[in-house]
């Protein structure tokens, strides 16, 4: 007899639909599973006959064959245990083969019968989904991930057993109600906390606000780090369909905790610097998503840049232009969404007190090697740098009342607003995603203006994609201003942003 | 008998080929000038053994291998260069590169650097000679230096060549190169010595200057084209860099920096040492200082400068800035910019400024030439 039920795979951050075709027929008793199965999906055979009988289920010996189709899609992951379990039942017809008819199952067996949490859930359920089905059967512990997908019901369960009942009588074990949307508090440093430091505070409230890559340059102590720890609570928190984009990566890398489904939060990752390339930008014989993807939504703290190793660095190139990581494997190539804002922090010399020649230990030549680790094709992808200069004593034990992360989170909000009506129905969403075409539209300037850029493009050595950047920036600060055109001031100060290969490299 | 005849041929048939490719012209100072690894000290002590190049180059092998004070490598070298020497096709290689050999011996020769008691044999040069009829300053300080040393540099160097001064210096980083860039942009004659040969530009990203030097002054070499920028070339250049001028301008040097060197072989030669003072307490300008201390002169203005040099003032340079309106806010953040470089989270708090808007009007000056951005958010006056 012949039968089948549908599961999924991962492909990157995607579900993939996967039949799972079970037949039983006369002949020498054994199991077999083919369709370009990896080691862990072959292992399913042993977990489900053990997990049968744990489960009380006798089984007539028989010859059983399993396959996955389509048959050219590598298959990993242990999650189709439970649909094969289920398709050999219905194939010995313990349970009717209508009864699978428009539901999907994925979970892990473990030998005594109990079903366990896979990895990639919420893109699942998206795929069943579009596939058309009614319901869902998941292991009890990544319901609450399934119940995010609103328009199809999950049915949570946590042993085989209760998979069995619920196909056959139809009947769901006790379902939980759905968790409501919350936004999670950040737990990040607060501005207030932050004493001096103005250039550099309204350098990264431009960057969150158009979500444009931001560097921070200067001398050990100065406050960099701190104030990327104060980044994350001036960050707006994601749109629904934001958050479920990014929680569908969390739940691909299985970073989704059980109690807290859905990212509410823009991510922040901050990777240490012995970081290999694939960590990074993903990676892995079956691809996985790296930190930048991670990130996707929110910001890539990068502290002690130049730390890093340069081939690390340099993967970094493609996706902070595209917002996508694409990674080539002989069976597939996949694609990783990796929109996010790239915070860098370092110092500009080993000793780190260039340029302040005063305390400064470093030769020339040192300066120069140290400052070469960062390419310039990179730098050029900085938007906003910013130097965070000594605090003074003074500065430093003043008493004075800092603006809060609230207030200039609702600055941001306000400026996300602004983006948000302007760009409606086009594909870009902050000024930073703006392309060439884009900036035409929108980032247009008066004559005056553009002799500025002119000037500043011949004068200081401008490239092409560092004159786009400026007018993104500028773009962004007019914004601020609630200005509907770019003018002179908002230009000159993101020019003012801007770093020079020759102040870098000297 | 026959044994004899044959070293009076050997001999012979030497002597012939030396006539061949000397052309008698330099009298070896050329072939003796292009031997790779052999320095001034070496070539001295051959010259004190064998006379004159020509002596060298016919000496025996076996004679040459004797010699004590040559090191093992050295010797090999000097008979390698001896066996396939061509002179003329030596000559034309140089000339395919724009660079022509000047003997010690040619009337050519900077007589000041004849003053010097070790004044390089030969000099490989790539434009002009400096006019022994013309003064010349050497100009040198700190490779790493500050926007206060940059400044000086460029400023004296543009007035003193304005004024008709030749500016010797070293084309390094830094002050060297800056005070030649300005000698040249003001119209004047700039020469510099290099610590390698004069076909290689070094440091890299002094092309530039290079190429204007080649045309505008003079790059200069005791080194053999093709010779690397080896760390212990530069010491013994700066004596030439001295030795080609009438006095020595230290712009910004500190303690224990290759610019001291410079100014204690320029004393041994008998030149004037200035230094351009700076800030008690200034690393930077520690050397300066304690120049000044030793009993160096101190730089007051280009002009007194000039009348040391005998030249009057000229008048040549006038301030540039005089005309210049700046608005109100322009005015304000220039008012508070100085020679030493300053970063923006100050020039705001000095101005009362918020530093977007201080950070504005910097780039309104950065554009029309008025300040430099020295490192990102520092900036000084030009």
């Amino acid at each position: 007899m012949f039968s089948r039920i549908l599961s999924a795979a991962i492909c990157g951050i995607e579900g993939l639909p996967i039949q799972v075709e079970a037949d039983v027929s006369n002949g020498l008793p054994g199991f077999t599973m083919v369709g370009d199965v990896s080691a862990k999906v072959r292992e399913a055979q042993d977990r489900v006959m053990t997990a049968f009988r744990n489960s009380k289920i006798r089984l007539q010996p028989q010859r059983i064959t399993v396959n996955l189709s389509p048959a050219d899609v590598h298959k990993d992951g242990t999650g189709f245990d439970l649909p094969v379990a289920l398709a050999v039942l219905m194939a010995y017809q313990l349970i009717s083969p209508d009864a699978a008819r428009g539901v999907m199952a994925v979970g892990e067996l473990s030998l005594n019968g109990a079903v366990m949490g896979v990895r990639g859930v919420l893109p699942m359920v998206q795929a069943a989904k579009r596939a058309g089905c009614r319901a869902c059967i998941l292991p009890r512990e990544n319901q609450e991930e399934g119940d995010l997908i609103p328009g199809i019901e999950i049915i949570g369960v946590a042993s085989l057993e209760e998979a069995v009942s619920c196909l056959k009588d139809g009947k769901a074990p006790q379902n939980r109600e759905c968790t409501p949307y919350y936004i999670e508090e950040t737990q990040s440093l607060d501005f207030s906390c932050l004493n001096g430091q103005s250039v550099l505070r309204r350098a990264a409230e431009i960057a969150v606000s158009g979500r444009h890559n931001f560097l921070m340059v200067g001398p050990p102590g100065a406050g960099k780090s701190m104030l990327a720890k104060c980044v994350p609570g001036i960050l707006p928190p994601l749109t629904r369909e934001e958050s479920l984009e990014v929680s569908a990566i969390y739940s691909v890398a299985g970073l989704l905790p059980v109690s807290q489904p859905l990212v509410t939060r823009p991510p922040f990752r901050a990777p240490h610097h012995t970081i290999s390339a694939q960590a990074l930008a993903g990676g892995g014989r079956i691809p996985r998503p790296g930190e930048i993807s991670l990130a996707h939504k929110g910001v890539l703290f990068l502290d002690e840049l130049p730390e890093f190793r340069r081939e690390t660095l340099e993967v970094l190139r493609q996706p902070m232009e595209e917002k996508k990581v694409h990674i080539a494997r002989v069976h597939a190539n996949y694609v990783f969404p990796a929109d996010c804002m790239v915070l860098g922090a370092m110092n500009l010399c080993r000793c780190g007190y260039f340029p302040d020649l005063q305390h400064c230990t470093c030769s020339e030549q040192e300066i120069r090697r140290y400052q070469n680790r960062i390419s310039q094709p990179l730098l050029d992808r900085m938007d906003i740098c910013v130097e965070a200069g000594k605090v003074t004593y003074e500065e430093l034990t003043s008493v004075q009342e800092n603006e809060s992360s609230a207030t200039i989170q609702r600055r941001v909000e306000q400026v996300s607003r602004i983006q948000q009506e302007r760009y409606q129905g086009t594909r870009f969403r902050f000024n930073a995603d703006l392309d060439a075409e884009g900036i035409r539209q929108y980032c247009q300037i008066g004559e005056k203006e553009q002799s500025i850029l002119r000037e500043a493009y011949q004068k200081l050595g401008l490239t092409a994609r560092a004159c786009h950047r400026i007018l993104k920036v500028a773009r962004t600060i007019a914004d601020m201003e609630y200005k509907e055109k770019i003018q002179e001031d908002q230009l000159c100060e993101a020019i003012s942003y801007r770093i020079f290969e020759n102040q870098f490299r000297r | 008998m026959d044994k004899d005849k044959i070293v009076v041929e050997d001999y012979a048939a030497k002597e012939s080929r030396w006539e061949k490719t000397s052309g008698g012209k330099e009298d070896g100072w050329l072939w003796l000038c292009s031997v790779p690894g052999l320095y001034r000290t070496g070539k001295k002590a051959l010259l004190d053994y064998f006379g004159t190049p020509g002596e060298i180059f016919r000496a025996e092998q076996i004679e040459l291998e004797k010699l004590p004070f040559l090191r093992e490598q050295q010797k090999q070298q000097l008979l390698e260069s001896r066996k396939d020497w061509d002179q003329e096709k030596r000559m034309h290689i140089l000339q395919e590169q724009g660079i022509r050999f000047i003997s010690h011996e040619s009337c050519d020769y900077p007589k000041r650097l004849h003053e010097i008691c070790d004044y390089p044999y030969g000099l490989f040069v790539k434009g002009k000679l400096p006019s022994d009829e013309k003064p010349s300053v050497a100009v040198v300080g700190a490779r790493l230096c500050s926007s206060y040393g940059r400044h000086m540099a460029a400023g004296i160097a543009g007035e003193l060549a304005a004024a008709g001064v030749q500016i010797v210096s070293g084309m390094a980083r830094g002050v060297d190169g800056t005070a030649q860039k300005a000698a040249m942009d003001a119209g004047g004659e700039s020469f510099a010595v290099l610590g390698s040969g004069t076909d290689i530009c070094y440091p890299r990203e002094n092309r530039w200057i290079y190429e204007n030097l080649t045309e505008k002054g003079g790059v200069l070499s005791e080194y053999p084209p093709g010779t690397p920028p080896l760390p212990f070339h530069f010491p013994m250049r700066n004596r030439i860099i001295s030795g080609l001028s009438d006095l020595i301008l230290v712009a910004e040097a500190k303690d224990k920096s290759g610019s001291l060197i410079t100014a204690d072989l320029a004393l041994e030669q008998g030149r004037d040492v200035i230094a351009v003072p700076g800030r008690t307490g200034d690393v930077l300008s520690a050397g300066c200082n304690s120049l000044i201390d030793q009993g160096a002169g101190i730089f007051i203005s280009s002009e007194s400068l000039l009348e040391r040099l005998n030249l009057g003032k000229t008048g040549g340079t006038e301030l540039k800035k005089a005309n210049i309106t700046l608005e109100r806010e322009e005015n304000l953040v220039y008012s508070v910019l100085e020679f030493q470089t300053k970063n923006l989270q100050t020039i705001a708090d000095e101005t009362g400024l918020s530093p977007q808007e201080a950070g504005a009007v910097l780039v309104r000056l950065l554009l029309r030439g008025l300040v430099t951005e020295d490192a990102k958010n520092y900036y000084s006056k030009v």
